[in-house]
């Protein structure tokens, strides 16, 4: 009896090994976030792209209308995804993607690749394990964050920032607020799970800028 | 025996690699303040007789991150670019003359995390001056834009800029002065800019929900031209209230974690009690 315990143990744990293992492999968290992440962002640029021309002339809307994002790849994570559409619920709550395997863009915001701070969301897991941005947490700056395009154009991201925020204070202005530069968020949940709430008390925060 | 060690020894690697998720987790920094990659920095000619210039913008603490842009001429403004958050001098040569001679102009700006700088060149050649211009970045009211004047041409005394069918953006803006930002209503709009009280040029023009925009007014060919440039655009036009809810729980640790730990542990115990009180009798017979 005491062996069926344990092999029922050994059955339930194993997927918990794959996943710890998985963790361990990667950097560790506390040092990917803070304002030592940014780092070597921006150095060394000896002509800066558009000087002597008129760029941003114009309106801001024009093909961006027309664009939509059509999958994700963040190599450094395996992620491999397409993108849903997100909106809001009435309560002006983004509703995440109603499956764990895909991540969704806010069709509200910016596309991604044009100027502004496009935001994908996903889960990092579902009842049963983890999901799509399980290893979001895992990023640093540096790594690169690819989105495919319906007009045919990929965005290529690296990210500057890795950082965890609670919800109830969640940093609004950063995340959603105007950049002048095409920027990327990516958001999951994180820290502790409330088990009464059921939910968790943080969300993590990825910021990519558009290096193409 | 020797079996019942193993079993033990087996059930607590996995024992061990149950935890670490949960310090993981744990070492999430919460709260850790600082969401923005750095400063955003773009420069502008906008001194209609002066010749064209190179551009150094040089870091205090450090060369890396130094750039430098050369052969810029009137009307001309960069793309933003990211920089470190630092403090850096501005200093502007006529174009082509060698980097170490003294610069005709230079100016100091320290540049904050997560904030937007236009250093312009503004004015007449006689009295160039650089200017630090900081560009708004707070999020617009819902549904609004939000919008400033430049102004950098020397054809009119004074000029008006205004939205057709909507309130004066500006009436009265003297050449190498500039507006603050207001907000405006999203949208397409059709921008009157021209000498105060006189014919202005049209220049169609859509604003999106969030976005901010700066009027530049200069000349072109002898004639005012009126140039929209886009500072930044932000999630318009509604951003959504609050944090995200994406997770489900499944790979929470506390509990399922915790508890498979102590069980594991109670029958790694117990394995090793059952094979102490086997190894016991054995004992009491050799004696």
């Amino acid at each position: 009896m005491l062996v069926a315990v344990l092999l029922s143990v050994l059955a339930a744990a194993a997927p918990a090994e794959r996943t710890a293992q998985a963790i361990r492999a990667g950097p560790g968290i506390g040092s990917s976030a803070g304002p030592g992440s940014v780092t070597g962002v921006g150095t060394s640029v000896s002509d800066p792209a558009g000087v002597g021309g008129s760029t941003g002339v114009g309106s801001a809307a024009s093909s961006a209308a027309l664009a939509y994002p059509t999958a994700l790849r963040i190599p450094a994570i395996r992620v491999a995804t397409g993108l849903i559409r997100l909106s809001l619920d009435p309560a002006g709550v983004l509703q995440p993607p109603d499956a764990p395997g895909i991540a969704g863009w806010f069709a509200g915001g910016p596309v991604p690749g044009d100027v502004g701070p496009a935001l994908l969301a996903g889960h990092i897991d579902s009842h049963a394990g983890p999901a799509v941005f399980f290893n979001l947490r895992r990023l640093r700056p540096g790594d690169e964050v690819q989105v495919d395009r319906s007009d045919g154009r990929t965005a290529l991201f690296r990210v500057v920032q890795v950082a965890a925020f609670r919800k109830d204070r969640f940093p609004t202005e950063q995340v959603y607020a105007p950049t002048p530069l095409a920027e990327l968020r990516l958001v999951t949940c994180g820290g502790q799970y409330d088990r009464a709430g059921r939910r968790y008390l943080d969300n993590i925060i990825v910021q990519a800028v558009l290096v193409n | 025996m020797i079996r019942h060690r193993r079993l033990a020894i087996a059930m607590l690697i996995p024992a061990a690699l149950l935890v670490a998720p949960a310090a993981v987790a744990a070492a999430a920094p919460a709260g850790v303040p600082a969401g923005q990659s750095g400063a955003y920095l773009r420069l502008a000619h906008l001194s209609p007789d002066t010749p064209h210039v190179d551009v150094y913008v040089a870091s205090v603490s450090e060369a890396s991150r130094n750039f430098t842009a050369k052969g810029v001429g009137y009307g001309a403004v960069s793309d933003y670019q990211l920089v470190q958050p630092d403090t850096y001098t501005v200093s502007m040569r006529p174009a082509g003359a060698p980097a170490d001679s003294p610069p005709v102009l230079t100016t100091t700006l320290t540049a904050k995390l997560g904030a937007a700088y236009t250093v312009a060149g503004l004015g007449k050649y006689a009295d160039l001056a650089l200017r630090v211009l900081e560009d708004d970045l707070s999020m617009p009211p819902d549904g609004q834009a939000r919008l400033r004047v430049i102004q950098a041409s020397i054809t009119a005394p004074s000029v008006e800029v205004s939205l057709k069918g909507s309130d004066s953006i500006v009436s009265n803006l003297a050449f190498a002065q500039t507006t603050g930002y207001r907000t405006v209503p999203a949208g397409a709009w059709t921008l009157l800019a021209g000498p105060s009280g006189g014919t202005p040029v049209e220049l169609p023009v859509t604003f999106a929900a969030s976005g901010v925009y700066t009027v530049l007014l200069v000349d072109k060919n002898g004639k005012l031209a009126a140039e929209l440039h886009t500072d930044a655009i932000g999630t318009g036009p509604v951003a959504p209230v609050g944090g995200v809810e994406t997770g489900m729980g499944g790979t929470a640790t506390p509990l399922s974690g915790l508890a498979a730990l102590l069980l594991v542990l109670a029958a790694g115990a117990a394995a090793l009690v059952a094979a102490a009180r086997r190894r016991r009798p054995q004992g009491v017979d050799g004696r």
